[in-house]
């Protein structure tokens, strides 16, 4: 059987390492803009500007695009020069927004090849409104962190991030990290009187061999792209792939739409051509793995193409994210550590008496992140910000705190025909009536338990994120619901279409406060079973 | 002189490292500097952004007090822009990225140091409003004039 697959971000190539080990052929289309070769492999972050021939066009770009002005997004570290092909976009991908700012990729390996690792199953009460169970997850969890090389240890955050097998050892903690987790051994009980948890993160970096790759080496350049692979991300898998026989992957190919025949049995998909022709691919299968808000796209595109109807897809979700700067006051004074793993090393879990909206936050020590974000944004001149800046720059750290999101009516997708070319996505994202109080409660929660761990919160540099800017996006043709006008089944099988699978995030029903990676690797190896069985 | 020659570019280069790190910029930061106003909205300026600039081209203490001022009243000021692109490349390059290191100290030193800064930050806010408040109400001014 020959089955397409649409994108190769994480749900992709491991929809289709499943589908070549069960002896399929896959042929795999993505418009995959490529990451560029590493510099230096092998210099530390801390050697690397003397090293560098030109370390500002490295470290701020060629334009200085990475450079925050006074007055911009917010942001206390942004998307490194080096990763910028992650965001390139593509001129065919046309979106319109009401109260969301969403990010798409086009790169080999999509979004994924920016994440930070984080590696979270979801829990049976956070999949309450998925027609799935954890066990139906499980053995597919088990199965991608054995592809993958996942670190870390089963700690008190356990009940929230159930435990699976292939863990390698955790990673070499940094002192900053280690003295907040030795606060919590000492303030557990008063933390966990609040519901609050702490513990190492899981996550998708090696501290041992793993199928080719090697051990994380401490570089400390993880922001900037691990130049060694120790840090996964989906074009690792997608470099496996192509050494296999079965195995067909086409660049350059923007899917426009999927093409149906009169006894809606899916026949291919039409592929957009740089110059504006289509072209017909044929195929037994199509999955469509192009990340939520794409996958969406080409179902109303298609639907457009066949009836002439233009859908309207309720469901959007993403999952709000606030940036909550600290200063961990037990590390005034310290030396920093450049030469150690950069994105975060610990979380703070919340439980909820309601376990679907349990609420994840990631502690990020900063060390080598630029410091002209932070110095700039700081109530001071500059010259007493950078002061001031390096006086606490050991002890500075940022919760990422991610809120659930719920499907709603008014939270839609659908199309705007344009004279020529493409239709237009347009997205429209309402906030949830309890929206402001849900952020207002969730910071109080964080910073309750900061102020525990030792740490200051600095007043008036909360940063609540636009909706859209987390990236984790999915509900628009969910699954095992008649709740839209498209649908799929448990097994992510098109409702409406023979022979049409969604390996991604559109599917899901309800999105839980946890980074949705894993979960879409898992998912993906789950729909790709289902379908050949 | 125009705003964005190379000689008043690197003029400013040097007065504004000096206020920012005490020392002389490299000629690889005066090239860079000079680069990204090449790229970023960093002119024209016009009316009170003229000021800023003039008085802060003055010298380091000048550069210091126009831009304590600037952070009260003209957050986004290309003055405030400027020298957050430098700060940016200075710290991208070694061996000018050794002034953004952590400073070591003990917590006790570490807070009086913190306590300096911040008379310091005073010091020159008072110094930036009594220069360029009245400039700011003349500029406001003629500005409602024309």
């Amino acid at each position: 059987m020959k089955i397409l697959v649409v994108g190769s971000g994480p749900s992709g190539v491991h929809f289709a390492e499943t589908v070549l080990g069960r002896g399929h052929e896959v042929l795999m289309l993505d418009v995959g803009h490529e990451r560029p070769p590493p510099v230096a492999p092998d210099a530390p972050f801390d050697e690397l500007k003397g090293r560098l021939g030109d370390p500002a066009a490295y470290l701020l770009g060629d334009d200085f695009q990475a450079v925050t002005l006074p007055g911009g997004t917010g942001e206390y570290y942004g998307l490194p020069p080096s990763k910028e092909f992650v965001l390139a976009p593509t001129k065919a991908w046309s979106v319109k927004e009401w109260g969301f700012s969403s990010l798409s990729s086009f790169a080999r390996g999509g979004l994924a090849e920016a994440w930070t690792g984080g590696v979270y199953p979801y829990t049976d009460g956070e999949l309450a409104d998925f027609p799935i169970r954890y066990a139906d997850l499980a053995p597919h969890y088990e199965e991608v962190a054995r592809r993958i090389g996942v670190s870390g240890v089963v700690d008190d955050l356990a009940p929230w991030f159930p435990a699976h097998g292939h863990l390698q050892e955790p990673l070499r903690l940094d002192d900053h990290s280690e003295r907040l987790l030795d606060r919590y051994a000492r303030r557990r009980a008063a933390l966990n009187a609040e519901g609050c948890y702490a513990g190492r993160s899981r996550l998708a970096v090696l501290t041992g061999e793993h199928e080719g790759r090697g051990a994380c080496t401490y570089l400390g350049r993880c922001l900037w792209g691990c130049p060694h692979d120790a840090l996964y991300t989906p074009s690792v898998t997608l470099s496996r792939l192509l050494a296999q026989p079965g195995f067909r992957y086409v660049p350059f190919s923007y899917v426009s739409h999927c093409t149906w025949d009169a006894s809606r049995h899916v026949t291919g998909v039409s592929v957009l051509r740089s110059d504006g022709t289509e072209e017909l691919v044929s195929a037994d299968a199509v999955a469509l793995a192009a990340g939520a808000l794409s996958s969406a796209r080409i179902m109303l595109e298609s639907v457009r193409r066949a009836s002439g109807e233009v859908l309207v897809l309720p469901g959007l979700m993403d999952n709000q994210q606030i940036l909550i700067p600290f200063v961990n006051l037990g590390m005034l004074g310290r030396a920093s550590d450049p030469r150690s793993y950069q994105y975060h090393q610990v979380c703070l879990g919340f439980a909820s008496a309601d376990p679907r909206h349990y609420l994840h936050a990631q502690l990020t020590t900063l060390k080598t992140a630029m410091a002209h974000p932070v110095i700039q944004s700081l109530p001071f001149d500059l010259v007493t910000g950078t002061q001031v800046f390096r006086l606490l720059r050991s002890a500075l750290g940022v919760a990422n705190v991610n809120l659930h999101d719920t499907r709603r009516a008014d939270c839609t997708a659908t199309l705007e025909p344009q004279a020529s070319g493409p239709a237009r996505l347009i997205l429209t994202y309402h906030a949830a009536p309890d929206d402001a109080a849900q952020i207002a409660a969730a910071t109080a929660r964080v910073k309750a338990a900061l102020r525990h761990l030792g740490c200051l919160v600095p007043p008036g540099m909360v940063h609540v994120r636009p909706k859209g800017a987390s990236v984790h996006y999915a509900g628009l043709i969910p699954m095992g619901t008649n709740d839209g006008p498209l649908g799929a089944t448990p097994e992510g099988k098109s409702r409406e279409v023979e022979g049409l699978y969604f390996a991604d995030g559109v599917t899901f029903p309800f999105l839980p406060a946890k980074n949705i990676s894993f979960t879409l690797m898992a998912n993906a190896v789950r729909v790709a079973e289902a379908a050949l069985a | 002189m125009s705003e964005l020659s190379a000689e008043r570019l690197e003029r400013e280069a040097r007065v504004f490292t000096a206020a920012l790190i005490g020392d002389e910029p490299s000629a690889y930061v005066i090239r860079q500097y000079a680069h990204g106003h090449m790229s970023l909205p960093l002119a024209p300026a016009a009316g009170f952004e003229r000021v800023l600039l003039f008085v802060a081209r003055g010298g380091p203490y000048w550069t210091r007090a126009a831009d304590a001022y600037a952070r009260l009243f003209a957050r986004r000021a290309i003055l405030r822009r400027k020298l957050t692109l430098l700060i940016a490349i200075l710290e991208s390059t070694s061996p000018s990225d050794a002034a953004f290191a952590p400073i070591r100290s003990f917590p006790a030193g570490t807070v009086l140091r913190l306590a300096l800064a911040g008379t310091g930050a005073v010091v020159f806010t008072v110094a930036g409003l009594v220069v360029l408040g009245p400039l700011h109400l003349l500029s406001r001014l003629a500005a409602g004039r024309t």
